[in-house]
């Protein structure tokens, strides 16, 4: 399996097969494993490979926990975090960018970009130079969040924090909630589930923001059973993984009357988990929470669904596993 | 028309034999041009073809619209010399398909057909013919090049089929390889900014009214 990870780049939850997965779930285990034994027995796994973030949209988790990642695992790493601070505040596209940080030695590029399909474009584009032993060979892209299309690293995260807590991604009855139109990890992580065999998934969403059709037709053809509803209460007594979103008012347009109908309807409330989960369920989030909406509300944080701080923090070993498998490095 | 006395000669003929090229026959009538306009013939003789009446069309036609049914056709000659094996790319092959299913491509070296295409495969795969309908996506943002995967090409019987509404229910759908969005119908759009619809039925039908 190691092999198959060698160079290679993470774009798309399309490119991955179940067993990938399962994979990167294990290795990211094993990280997790390691780390917690001590937060320095991974210090010499990447010593003396080079990371290169190049951050064209705002981030806090994703990409800290790709530095953490870097950190921990003895990568040395630097790059963009503010496209104002660099030259693509001068009209440079980001193939450029990635054609000339290609040639300064770097193992791997995590990147995040507003556009669609920029980072799968920038992989193409990202080799190492002449004047390095590995030349022509390709150096690892890392796609981050690509505008509204894709983020594979919350999807491998979200998967290694399920797993821990369930120790499985089958049997599960999951729901999404709120915004399945324009969040990206809705799309990855719904596309992934499709690899495994949930019990049933629910959508939960405003009409607005449903799900793109594409996603609704990739699951009346799996046979998975699904079902787009319109209030949450009614089915979260069945429920194992509530997925809470935010509406993504960054990446497209949301109505006002939809923005009222999320607030009254669609948010997290203590009062409904209290009443209609069970007790195991895990409330599980990508982060950031929209202090203009709130969900899950404050009060949830207390209550033993919370889940949306540890997977956050399954970032972590998820992508120091990532790295590792890019490099082809044994963990 | 050697050895025919200049006497009995044609003032004009219909078509001029090719030598050395490619002729595309069975085209759907008014989509020769547009695949004409997709292709790089500076400095070559084309002669094209149009609104030829075809019977091998229209016997299909008919047989699928259980009625009698007129069809007309395209059909486009190319002097390519030595250029003829790369006239038609693979992507212009796939656009060819699916805009006109129907169409056959001919090899002529010495005057003689030497090799024939029909029917086209569909296309896994499209290139810079299409464009990509997301604003957002980065072939829009950056440029560069574009690549679609074809995920359902319009059948002979989807094209023929008289009743078939091309504004709704294309069957033309397709996924762009860098943004991943799915697109279909009236919403993919051939880099001349046309769309299926527009080439089979901007200047009316190829069926005769």
């Amino acid at each position: 399996m190691y092999g198959r990870f060698r160079g290679r780049h993470i774009l798309s939850m399309h490119d991955f097969d179940r067993e990938d997965l399962e994979f990167i779930i294990a290795k990211a285990k094993v990280a997790a494993a390691r780390l917690k034994e001590h937060e320095h027995s991974l210090k010499e796994l990447l010593k003396w490979k080079r990371m290169c973030f190049v951050f064209y949209a705002p981030s806090t988790r994703t990409a800290l926990s790709f530095k953490g990642a870097a950190d921990v695992t003895g990568m040395t790493f630097d790059g963009i975090m503010d496209p104002k601070t660099s030259s693509a505040a001068k009209g440079e596209i980001l193939i450029d960018t990635v054609r000339n940080l290609s040639g300064y030695f770097n193992d791997v590029f995590v990147i995040r970009h507003d556009n669609e399909g920029a980072v799968r474009r920038a992989s193409e584009f990202a080799v190492y130079p002449a004047n390095h032993r590995l030349e022509g060979q390709p150096i690892p892209c890392i796609n981050c969040g690509d505008g509204a299309n894709q983020h594979p690293t919350q999807t491998m995260t979200d998967f290694t924090a399920i797993d821990m807590r369930f120790g499985t991604i089958d049997g599960l009855v999951y729901l999404f909630n709120n915004d399945m139109k324009y969040s990206r990890t809705v799309h990855s992580d719904a596309e992934a589930l499709l690899l495994f065999n949930p019990k049933k998934v629910y959508f939960c969403c405003p009409t607005e923001l449903a799900p793109p059709e594409s996603l609704l037709e990739q699951y009346a053809r799996s046979g998975i059973d699904y079902k787009v509803i319109g209030r949450y209460e009614d089915v979260l007594p069945e429920v194992d993984v509530f997925y809470d979103t935010r509406p993504q008012l960054n990446l497209g347009h949301i109505s006002d009357p939809t923005k009222e109908k999320i607030r009254a309807v669609f948010n997290v409330r203590a009062a409904a988990i209290r009443k209609h989960a069970k007790e195991d369920m895990v409330i599980m989030h990508p982060l950031p929470r929209d202090f203009k909406f709130m969900s899950p509300e404050l009060e949830v944080d207390d209550l033993p669904q919370a889940y949306y701080f540890p997977e956050a923090h399954t970032g972590l070993p998820t992508r120091v596993a990532l790295l590792a498998l890019v490099q082809g490095v044994r963990l | 028309m050697n050895g025919v006395p200049k006497t009995e000669q044609r003032a004009y003929m219909r078509i001029l034999p090719i030598e050395e090229g490619i002729v595309i026959d069975h085209l759907l009538a008014h989509t020769g041009l547009f695949v004409l306009n997709l292709m790089d013939y500076t400095g070559l003789t084309v002669t094209p073809g149009l609104d030829y009446r075809s019977d091998k069309l229209s016997d299909l036609a008919s047989r699928i619209a259980g009625r009698a049914v007129v069809v007309k056709k395209d059909i486009i000659f190319i002097e390519g010399g030595e250029r003829t094996d790369e006239l038609i790319s693979e992507d212009l092959k796939g656009a060819i398909k699916i805009v006109s299913p129907t169409a056959t491509i001919n090899y002529v070296k010495g005057g003689k057909i030497v090799d024939k295409i029909h029917p086209i495969p569909d296309p896994q795969y499209l290139g810079g013919i299409l464009l990509c309908a997301n604003d957002n996506c980065t072939t829009n943002t950056e440029g560069g090049a574009r690549r679609f995967r074809v995920i359902e090409a319009p059948t002979i019987e989807d094209v023929l089929n008289y009743t078939t509404d091309f504004q709704t229910k294309t069957p033309f759908k397709v996924q762009c390889c860098y943004c991943e969005k799915q697109f279909f119908g009236p919403m993919v759009r051939f880099y001349t900014g046309q769309t299926l619809r527009d080439v089979l039925e901007g200047e009316g039908r190829f069926f005769r009214k």
